[in-house]
Order: structure tokens, then sequence, then C-alpha cells
């Protein structure tokens, strides 16, 4: 059975496949129960910037509710981002890290 | 010892292939003995609904039409969903297009992430994400 689920996300905000990972990633949260990560990878790392509106708000309340959030190093250096601009919390990581977020759980989803 | 599949399905079906591997997944996953739910999320909440005729005279080719027929997987939702397969959708991916109050096809279920997805995951050994 699923403990530990990691959603990966890939596209930015205005797509509308990055709303839909992050409203799995919280229902699965708050209403599975489940220990939910929030990777984002290549373009989703933009999910992270504080974005306004219904998709960053509900980033913001996946964190709050117990989700972790976590940003591909590499990512953010080819988009000339920075750590600091992140959503509070947020957890930069490199390959191998996420990596091994991957492994230690029992489904990694993309979106 | 049966194992239970879950797959969210983010693709529609026309000229896209995602939707017919998920058909053919489930079909092999069902052959099995296994178990599989598909939950039908953003554009794959268009594939959950009774095809409605167009009455009038369309200009397509009987070429165009019957590679777009192929495509169609009304017929083979329903026959999973018959097998055992069990489908849902999420009501504010239909809700957004307009489609929420269409009639489905037979075993496929109204549904959301927080109630129905999550109730599948509850009971599931793998997940799978598949479209774009």
């Amino acid at each position: 059975m699923l403990s530990t689920i990691n959603v990966v996300l890939r596209q930015a905000p205005g797509q509308e496949a990055s709303v839909l990972g992050i409203r799995a990633a919280y229902a699965m949260l708050t209403a599975g129960g489940f220990d939910v990560r929030l990777l984002c990878l290549g373009d989703g790392v933009y999910n992270l910037l504080g974005v306004p509106g219904y998709p960053g708000d509900l980033v913001r309340r996946f964190a709050a509710e117990g989700g972790t959030l976590h940003a591909h190093d590499e990512a953010l250096d080819a988009r000339g981002l920075s750590g600091a601009a992140l959503e509070p919390g947020t957890e930069v990581l490199d390959a191998a890290a996420m990596a091994d977020l991957v492994a230690d759980a029992e489904a990694t989803t993309a979106y | 010892m049966s194992r239970t599949l879950t797959i969210a399905l983010l693709s529609g079906s026309t000229e896209n292939d995602d939707a017919a591997f998920v058909v053919n997944l489930a079909r092999a996953v069902l052959a099995r003995g296994d178990a599989v739910n598909v939950f039908l999320y953003g554009n794959g909440c268009n594939l959950a609904n009774k095809p409605v005729p167009f009455d009038g005279r369309s200009p397509i080719s009987d070429a165009l039409r019957g590679h777009m027929d192929g495509f169609v997987l009304a017929g083979a939702i329903e026959e999973l969903a018959a097998a055992g397969a069990k489908f849902a959708t999420c009501h504010t991916t239909e809700y957004s297009r307009g489609t929420e109050g269409l009639a489905y096809l037979d075993g496929v279920a109204w549904g959301d992430v927080g109630n129905s997805y999550t109730r599948f995951l509850m009971s599931t050994d793998v997940l799978l994400t598949i479209g774009r």
C-alpha cells in the first residue's frame, strides 16, 4: 500500500497539468493522510515563486498542512532563479538527492 | 494475491495515444486477475461522457472519419467497466469544460480528487500518471 507519494511538477503555472498536480498533492495530503512531497523540476520550479491566486495559494496551503516542497537546483540555475525567491521552507536539492526521494517513496507521479 | 493499479489519465483520446495506452494497459491488468482504477483528470475527463451524434450533414471524408473513429474509446471504456475496472472523473475539471452535467458512459462515476482519487489510492499498490 502507498504511504509516501512524490508529485513531480514539470510545467510552469499557466499550464493545466501544473495545477492538476498541485491539487492532487493537496488532496492526497489532507484527505488521504499520505506523506506527500512536491518535487519541482524543469519549469515546475516556477510554481514555487510565490505565484498569486489559486495555484500559489494551494501550494502554500499544501506546505502549511505538512506537505514538503523541493526544487531541483539545476532547474533553478538554468532559469537564473535563486533559492531565496522560493516559497519559505522549500528544499533545494541536487539530482542525487531528488533520486533519493524517489527511491524511498512508494509512488512518484509526474504532471 | 491480486494487486491494484491506479492510473490518473490526463489526456483526452483524440489523435493522442495516451488514452489508448491506458485502455490497453487496463485490459492487460484485468486479464492477469489484478484490479485497476482509472481517474479521468484534466483532459482525461473528456472520455467520460456518452457520445452525442451529430444529425446534420458532415463534410468529414470517409478516410478522415475512419482515422478519427480509431480514437473513440467509449465502447472500450464501458467494456472495461463491465469487466471490473473502476472509472471516476474529476468533477472540477468537468465543470471548467462545461461537461459536468452530461450523461456518463456506463460504469463511469462522477468523482473528485479529494474523495474518489484518494479512495482509489488507499487500496492501491501501484500508481501511474499518464498524459500531458
